[in-house]
């Protein structure tokens, strides 16, 4: 009973720097997490005393909603901050905020924001624990690691699984954190979309690209559907949606081609008829909602971890903070 | 091999005859000056004696097998309620619920004892806990913590009707007040001194020793 798992750090700012080993003891931590969900009391005392702010300055309803159960059934108190209702508004940085709010002796950080780098930035100066809630175009860890768990459950294993992201991948933080994490559990990774959103010279990630859908379809186990950034289209991106639609998007008819059965994910919202169909996101071969079901899990799992913590670092971040 | 002086130090309420059961094993460990001093208290045929009879009680002491369910505590908690659970089978042809508790998440030191535990799994018996007569089945009874925790988690499951504890080792040394209703075998223990437990899952026999660990010299 004693036997302790490996250790986090104090932040999770990404899945670029962590070890198989560390990504495998969350999504283990994460399967006794799921029952608590289903008891008649959803509360375990675990986090009970912990103060958690959930600081998101960019709009958010399924994440911020699922760390904020995660938290209450781990009893932790929690506070909900937006910039619009805060003094973000009237032009206090990121630090001050943090500084101020540490002053008022919390524990733990969720930041999603739309700068990259913002959750490292603020990890490195202060020392409560930070988990990066999506910062800008960089990562999305937790939304990966609940993506990694619905597929374990489902297909049973991670690695030699074949994994094809499809859509926007240049401006997405999602498929970024979901390429570093199926590759270091051992999956084989793919991405799908218009040249205009890939990243220049992706393959050095490791990852196969796709310059059709019907080809990625008939390659893939499980198709991880990104959502189409609406904002991106004043970008000159893309011609247009219905175009999108007709030569990107997830069909039943595409799908039902494919050679064998393929798991389809998307980390939501959707826009449905444009990046997926309705009849795909409704039907038999759509995990969408075990994903969200699964991300209460994982998020109870994170801040587990890292409550444990790993004082040597967060005294570190301390005298960071102090000079 | 250096020589082992002084007494074993320990009491036990069974009776001389288990005495004969006793197997002393010396573990040396010469660079370090420390050993431990191993006492066989129960082998195999004496912990299924014991938890024949700890079935027995327990159906007793609930007037029959029909509203009991059973939650082993991980991990050889576990493995001992399966053991009474077979036990009941054989002398009532009754199939008592089995459920398990992890009770990692309600211990009252997880912030003050570093990285975080592994959590094993809690499944509540088939039909849940409510209006049930719950039996909490543990391997040895020392603090009390673990008892206090385990009743914490399941009062979050439901309402049983009541709720008993069978241990199949007291120790002594309570620091809450926690009794148990169903006991296998007392036994007085010095500090130095730890009970080890043994189930075929995890440790590959059934079985009871004594622990003493010893510095040279002392």
């Amino acid at each position: 009973m004693n036997r302790a798992v490996s250790s986090l750090g104090k932040d999770l700012v990404g899945l670029e720097h962590l070890s198989p080993e560390q990504i495998l003891t969350i999504l283990d931590t994460a399967e006794p997490f799921k029952e608590i969900s289903e008891r008649r009391i959803k509360k375990v005392p675990v986090l009970r005393g912990k103060t958690i702010v959930n600081l998101f300055f960019e709009a958010s309803t399924r994440t911020r909603i699922s760390f904020e159960f995660a938290e209450k059934r781990l009893s932790a108190d929690t506070v909900n901050i937006s910039s619009s209702g805060s003094s973000v508004v009237k032009g206090e940085t990121l630090v001050d905020t943090a500084r101020n709010l540490e002053a008022m002796r919390i524990d733990m950080v969720v930041i999603r924001h739309g700068s990259s780098g913002a959750a490292k930035f603020l990890a490195e100066r202060i020392p409560s624990n930070v988990i990066n809630g999506g910062d800008g175009s960089h990562e999305h860890p937790t939304q990966a690691l609940l993506d990694m768990l619905t597929i374990r459950d489902h297909l049973g294993r991670l690695g030699g699984l074949k994994v094809c992201i499809v859509g926007d991948i240049l401006h997405s933080r999602v498929a970024r954190s979901n390429m570093y994490g199926m590759l270091k559990m051992g999956a084989d990774v793919a991405v799908c979309g218009p040249s205009t959103l890939l990243p220049l010279n992706i393959e050095d990630l490791g990852v196969t690209v796709f310059k059709h859908v019907e080809e990625a379809i008939e390659w893939a186990d499980v198709l991880n559907v990104l959502r189409l950034q609406l904002e991106r289209m004043q970008g000159g991106y893309l011609p247009s949606l219905r175009e999108y639609n007709q030569i990107w998007g997830v069909s039943r008819a595409r799908l039902e081609r494919a050679p064998k059965d393929v798991l389809v994910l998307h980390p939501g919202p959707m826009n449905r008829g444009v990046e997926i169909d309705s009849d795909v996101a409704d039907g038999p071969h759509s995990v969408i909602l075990d994903q969200v079901t699964n991300g209460v899990a994982v998020r109870m799992a994170v801040l587990y971890l890292l409550a444990g913590g790993a004082p040597e670092t967060a005294e570190a971040a301390k005298q960071g903070a102090a000079t | 091999m250096g020589s082992v002086s002084g007494q074993t130090g320990f009491m036990m309420s069974g009776g001389a005859s288990l005495v004969k059961l006793c197997r002393l094993v010396y573990l040396l460990a010469p660079s370090t000056g420390v050993f431990s001093l191993h006492v066989a208290i129960m082998d195999k045929k004496a912990v299924r004696r014991t938890v024949a009879r700890m079935a027995q009680e327990l159906v007793e002491h609930n007037e029959g097998p029909h509203d009991l369910a059973l939650m082993g505590i991980h991990r050889r908690g576990v493995q001992i309620a399966q053991l009474i659970q077979s036990e009941i089978e054989l002398a009532e042809s009754v199939v008592v619920p089995l459920g398990s508790l992890d009770i990692t998440l309600y211990r009252d030191d997880l912030m003050a004892i570093g990285p975080m535990p592994v959590i094993g799994e809690s499944s509540p018996p088939e039909g849940g806990v409510d209006d049930r007569a719950m039996v909490i089945i543990d391997d040895v009874l020392f603090t009390g913590r673990t008892i206090r925790a385990a009743l914490n988690e399941l009062m979050d499951w439901g309402r049983p009707s009541r709720v008993s504890l069978c241990v199949l080792v007291d120790r002594g040394g309570r620091e809450i007040p926690i009794q148990p209703n169903v006991v296998g075998k007392t036994l007085s223990v010095l500090p130095d001194q730890t009970v080890e437990v043994s189930v075929p899952d995890i440790d590959g026999r059934w079985g009871v020793d004594l622990v003493s660990l010893k510095s040279e010299g002392s």
